[in-house]
């Protein structure tokens, strides 16, 4: 089958999420084909990033790389439309973003084609082409069946990643330059706080996650400096973000960042699935809970059952006075 | 600000309360989770935010006749009426409910095609927000599906919108590149994540009783031109199979008389070494 991936490259994490793309063909050929050939993506990029840098690292043959001013989906849709309409491929493969969530479904409505979001694999039953993904905010599995082509589905945040070193292979590029384009009459004025890298919480070896059971912003920046003291990265869940007591960008979730450190240390939070699904990829899980019926409990490595204030004082103190020995 | 009374449509959808089956176990019965049933209904979490930024935007507007009419939508079964309810206690100054029979959980085709009628047969309104994703189905397509079929721009990630100069809005959103604001003309969709400081604000008794006297607009699809047959086959996918996620691992308790020294068994057991080398 003829399928291309879709990458925004105008995203810091772009290289992680086209590395997920191509682990995630790798893994499904026997779907998709082995037309290594039809290796194909359209990239997206702007000024953030040169389009040097971003061909070098990308494990796809051939590229179409497209230059826009800033990452806006009309924009790129309107492109999509008529670089696609003369010959569309069967699948499209959309990176596991934002980004892909939203240009999986509307390109798919546009192309009269079938779309789902955050799959985590595919297969293939006769001529069905089911793809499955998490429903119930995590508490399930779900298969659906596409119904019409093009297939187009953007990936489960955080899927596996292939580390290529593509620099030796011979790549086919065509550039294409929209960056004096506007994305439509409905736009006055645009502007991007852009992230500088990609967040500091999926690379740390070390997490401490928090949850609604801190109790207020106070507790909560105490907690951080704490976090920072022990050299550990500091995550917190929804409701933490919904009170204002942290800052989005400190969201692990489903919603946010999904980890993957070798420690996370997870404290007073009940270990709701959209909450898991962000540290599901760590290595040890650390819970503190005083609820012993907690479903973080049952997914946790090592588990203390108590009030996780005194935990992590106690540790915070014995740790200092090791250093201070 | 614009002359022109701005016309704002919200619409949410009422799920299980999955929060309230964390340590349960899942039986599924014909594709149906048999839990989700009996458990407590609530607005949808990001549907939620829509609605109470929707109420912090009319309260930028500092006179009565600019505030923006305020409608609210939901496709589904009676038990949405309380909701309802409590947005017209809240300021909504109507609410409308699609009495529906098909099931919903996996058809945002469905959804987004009666907000769509709903919009072009009530309208014009000059945002139509909602939340991005609902945690039943999970399908985060409903808005995008809405915007494809109205043809209206649609910002995803909306963490809060107000009114900016001459009947445009500003809207700040998150995107995979960072924080985004913009200044849009009406029309355009907007598809509420995680905003900060958006939890639904509850009305006072005095608005409630005022709000029971209230009416709640009861409309069918066919009375929007949806047929139900046309919004069960347009779904361009299909629920085949659901099953349960298990997320087990086998963890240690870790005993002991006091916190503290749990905490002493943590570290002498588990971290010190690795906290020391690292
Ligand atoms: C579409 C959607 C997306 C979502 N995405 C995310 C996401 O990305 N990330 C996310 O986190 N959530 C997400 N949620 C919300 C999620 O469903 C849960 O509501 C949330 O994760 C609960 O957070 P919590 O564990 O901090 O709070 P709670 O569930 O309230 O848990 C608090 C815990 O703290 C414990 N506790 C209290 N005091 C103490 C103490 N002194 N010592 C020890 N333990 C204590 C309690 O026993 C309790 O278990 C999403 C929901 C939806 C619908």
């Amino acid at each position: 089958m003829k399928y291309k991936a879709i990458i925004n490259a105008c995203s810091p994490a772009y290289k992680a999420r086209s590395e997920e793309i191509a682990y995630f063909i790798k893994a499904n050929r026997s779907v998709i084909g082995n037309a290594y050939e039809a290796d194909e993506a359209v990239v997206f990029y702007n000024d953030e990033h040169t389009g040097a840098e971003i061909e070098s690292c990308l494990p796809f043959k051939t590229i179409s790389m497209v230059k826009i001013k800033h990452y806006q989906p009309e924009l790129i849709l309107n492109i999509l439309e008529e670089s696609e309409c003369d010959s569309p491929a069967e699948i499209y493969i959309f990176s596991g973003d934002l980004a892909g969530n939203e240009l999986a479904a509307r390109f798919a409505w546009r192309f009269n084609g079938s779309s789902l979001v955050a799959v985590e694999n595919i297969t293939k039953e006769e001529d069905l082409f089911i793809g499955r993904k998490k429903v119930y905010s995590g508490n399930l599995h779900g298969s659906f069946l596409f119904r019409k082509k093009p297939y187009c589905f953007s990936l489960a945040r955080g899927l596996k990643r292939l580390e290529t070193d593509m620099d030796a292979e011979k790549k086919y590029l065509t550039f294409h330059d929209y960056s004096s384009t506007a994305p439509g009459a409905y736009l006055d004025n645009y502007m991007e706080s852009p992230k500088e890298e990609e967040n500091k919480l999926e690379s740390a070896s070390f997490v401490i996650a928090t949850g609604r059971g801190t109790g207020s912003s106070k507790e909560i920046s105490r907690l951080q400096n704490i976090a920072r003291e022990l050299g550990a990265e500091f995550g917190v869940s929804r409701p933490v973000v919904m009170n204002a007591w942290a800052p989005l960008d400190r969201l692990i979730g489903a919603s946010g960042a999904v980890i993957g450190p070798e420690v996370c240390l997870a404290l007073a939070v009940s270990g709701s699935p959209p909450f898991y699904y962000g540290i599901e990829k760590s290595k040890i899980i650390i819970a503190v809970n005083r609820d012993e019926h907690a479903p973080i409990l049952k997914a946790a490595d090592i588990v203390i059952i108590d009030d996780y204030k005194i935990v992590i004082d106690t540790l915070f103190k014995l740790l200092r006075d090791e250093k201070g020995a | 600000m614009g002359d022109k009374k701005m016309r704002v449509l919200i619409s949410f959808k009422v799920v299980p309360d999955l929060d309230l089956l964390r340590d349960k176990d899942w039986t599924i019965n014909n594709n149906l989770p048999v839990q989700t049933a009996y458990v407590k209904k609530v607005i949808n979490a990001y549907d939620e935010s829509a609605l109470e930024l929707a109420l912090k935007m009319v309260e930028r507007y500092k006179s009565d006749d600019q505030k923006p009419e305020l409608i609210a939508l939901t496709v589904g079964e009676t038990y949405a009426d309380i909701f309802l309810k409590k947005l017209l206690a809240l300021g909504f100054n109507k609410t409308y409910r699609v009495q529906n029979n098909l099931d919903l959980r996996f058809n945002p085709y469905a959804t987004a095609m009666i907000i769509s009628a709903f919009a072009k047969k009530y309208g014009p309104f000059d945002l139509i927000a909602m939340g991005m994703q609902s945690s039943d189905g999970d399908n985060a397509k409903t808005a995008l599906l809405t915007a494809e079929e109205l043809a209206w721009p649609c910002i995803t990630g909306v963490t809060g919108f107000e009114p900016a100069v001459a009947g445009l809005f500003a809207v700040s959103s998150i995107s995979d590149q960072g924080l985004v604001n913009q200044t849009v003309h009406p029309p355009c969709i907007l598809a509420v994540g995680n905003a900060p400081s958006s939890l639904l604000r509850v009305p006072t008794l005095r608005a409630i009783k005022t709000a029971a006297e209230k009416d709640i607009g009861l409309l069918s699809p066919e009375s929007l031109n949806c047929k139900p047959e046309t919004l069960a086959s347009g779904n361009d996918t299909e629920l085949r199979e659901l099953e349960a996620v298990n997320n087990t691992r086998d963890g240690i308790i870790i005993e002991g008389a006091t916190a503290e020294e749990k905490a002493r068994l943590l570290y002498e057991n588990h971290l010190k070494g690795w906290l020391n080398c690292r």
